[in-house]
């Protein structure tokens, strides 16, 4: 049921039970009003009637006497019918027949006719009530000779209080009708369109559509919510826009990290392949130039050899501007605090874990002395370490990071341990984990140089990695930095 | 007569691939030098202790001994003795390396022979 039919009906029901219970209790009230004022009026004109009639039985002139009560019965509309009773209990004189209530009254007539005392007396005839009035007749020495009726019907009455009934009834339906129609008014003005308004804006929320702020003009608890959903909206585009340019910056830098692994790998397979094929270019070029020495100046044979000493040339100059593009620039060695970089790898990486299903777990030393690395590559190193120990531990496993001061070879520096709950490497492989272009992936998926790279990059700092693994016992390895010492 | 045969440097060639080797005595004998050859760092250093060498011409890349381990060994038994270091490709970061290990000279592979035979020279008569 909505808010405006509960209302309605609310608000409806008490007025409706007070003025029903009101028009009840009027209606009662009037009925018997109305009958009250009846019988006075039968009684004033039954003393009026009893007068005349005395004196006219005084002088008997009987049908005169019929001709008077005929005329009185036409005259008073309160009044329906006079008969006069002798004291045997015979109507004398009829005013006019009655179609109900034509059984006199015996015992009241016969009290009357004992007593002298006027009496009044209603009886029901079928449909209708009947009002009866006997009052003595007296003659010219004061003695009862006869009695008097004069009857009223009160079913006349039923007319003017179905009327009052009615009138009541009206005056309810219009109090209804016109507490539904402004209720429904105000509702819909102060209450229900607010509302709509708010649901509007909250459907927009939802849909990440920045909100049109609510009008806050009301000083009501609408206006309050009003308000308080317009700061709700700011508060959550704010934190819309915020977690978006996290997202974007979080991007950014995977993009980074990425590239800059590609450009470590691509850099080693460059600088190994320039390795193996210097030593048979030099035979090359240098047995070529050995000829050359050899030919008299003129002999053709000399440009033919030219070509071969003016191509090697050219190859070596290929290969060393692509190893410029690809070498990596000289580590920017400072003093580096792991946590901090820990703590914004894991920010990062805490997505790539969710992705993989695998939990995290991470126990930093508070004490850690700074250590002594290149910011970028050991950033490097983490992340090929971290990666393969999610790549291991998927789909449900769990990976623990720690980092503590260590000592190695009486050498302060911090180690750290990453561990994953993964399958393992046999005994077997675990010798060849840092060999160039060895991988334990699926083809396709590792380049086998991240750990050799990270051990290059490592070493290079002074610094070593190692690994302790058993199958089905998951793997760990140790990452091991000096400390920073002060120059 | 002495002198006269002491005019006759002796060059060690340190390297593990016999073509390199064979070209730079091909090379060096024409232009009066002695060459000697070894084929790992290991015999390098017995070589030194055993012959009158003159300047070692050493490459980076061998197995075993690698020509900066030999270097610091060489550099350690006969300070001395003058050390061109020869690597391919190497890049400034192993030229640094090198001549921080006591080399005299880097040359990068691939060389052109007037290249090497200059810096022998120089050397050598340095020497003189």
């Amino acid at each position: 049921m909505g808010l405006r039919r509960r209302l309605i009906l609310v608000l409806m029901v008490p007025p409706i039970l007070v003025f029903g219970v009101y028009g009840v209790l009027r209606v009662r009230k009037e009925q018997a009003e109305v009958l009250s004022a009846d019988r006075d009026n039968v009684v004033l004109i039954a003393k009026t009637v009893q007068v005349a009639v005395e004196r006219a039985l005084r002088d008997p002139q009987t049908p005169e006497l019929h001709a008077l009560l005929a005329e009185i019965v036409r005259d008073q509309r309160t009044i329906d019918r006079v008969r006069i009773f002798d004291r045997g209990l015979r109507a004398t004189v009829v005013s006019n027949s009655l179609a109900v209530g034509g059984a006199p009254p015996t015992d009241a007539l016969r009290r009357v006719l004992d007593t002298g005392q006027a009496e009044g007396v209603s009886r029901r005839d079928g449909a209708a009530s009947v009002f009866y009035y006997v009052v003595p007749l007296r003659g010219a020495d004061k003695t009862v000779v006869g009695a008097m009726e004069v009857a009223h019907l009160v079913s006349a009455l039923d007319e003017r209080l179905r009327s009052a009934t009615w009138d009541i009834i009206l005056r309810l339906s219009l109090l209804v009708a016109s507490i539904t129609l402004l209720t429904g008014v105000v509702l819909q003005r102060q209450v229900l369109r607010p509302l709509f308004a708010l649901t509007e804006s909250i459907r927009n929320v939802g849909r990440g559509d920045p909100a049109r702020p609510l009008p806050v003009e009301r000083d009501d608890e609408l206006g309050r919510v009003a308000e308080a959903f317009n700061t709700m909206a700011e508060q959550l585009h704010v934190a819309r826009r915020d977690l978006l340019l996290e997202t974007e910056r979080t991007l950014d830098l995977e993009q980074q990290l990425r590239h800059s692994a590609t450009l470590a790998v691509a850099g080693r397979l460059a600088s190994g392949l320039a390795h193996e094929v210097g030593t048979p270019l030099n035979i090359i070029s240098g047995r070529a130039e050995f000829l050359l020495q050899s030919l008299p100046v003129g002999d053709p044979r000399r440009d033919e050899l030219q070509v071969i000493v003016d191509q090697i040339d050219r190859i070596s100059a290929m290969i060393r501007s692509l190893l410029d593009t690809v070498r990596p620039g000289k580590p920017d060695i400072q003093p580096v605090h792991l946590e901090s970089v820990l703590e914004r790898l894991l920010l990062l990486l805490s997505h790539t874990a969710r992705r993989h299903g695998v939990s995290l777990d991470v126990a930093v030393d508070q004490a850690l002395p700074p250590v002594r690395a290149d910011h970028n590559q050991l950033q490097q190193v983490l992340i090929n370490v971290l990666m393969n120990a999610f790549e291991a531990a998927r789909p449900s496993g769990h990976v623990s990071i720690t980092a503590e001061p260590h000592e190695r070879g009486g050498s302060r520096g911090v180690q750290v341990a990453v561990s994953d709950t993964g399958p393992g490497i046999p005994a077997s492989m675990l010798a060849r984990v840092f060999e160039p272009f060895f991988s334990t992936k699926p083809p396709g998926e590792g380049t086998g140089l991240g750990l050799p790279i990270s051990r290059d990059i490592l070493r290079g700092l002074g610094g070593d990695i190692r690994v302790e693994s058993a199958v089905d016992a998951g793997t760990t390895f140790f990452i091991w930095l000096p400390k920073h010492e002060h120059e | 007569m002495q002198l006269e045969s002491r005019t006759t440097p002796t060059v060690l060639v340190v390297d593990d691939d016999a073509d390199m080797r064979k070209l730079l005595r091909d090379v060096l004998q024409p232009n009066g030098y002695d060459v000697v050859e070894a084929a790992s760092g290991g015999d390098a250093v017995r070589l030194v202790e055993s012959e009158t060498i003159d300047v070692v011409v050493l490459d980076k890349e061998m197995p075993g001994m690698s020509g900066l381990d030999v270097l610091t060994v060489l550099h350690r038994r006969r300070p001395g003795l003058p050390v061109i270091f020869v690597t391919a490709f190497g890049g400034p970061d192993v030229a640094a390396e090198s001549l921080s290990r006591g080399a005299l000279e880097y040359v990068e592979k691939p060389f052109r022979l007037r290249r090497i035979v200059d810096t022998i020279r120089r050397v050598t008569d340095g020497r003189r």
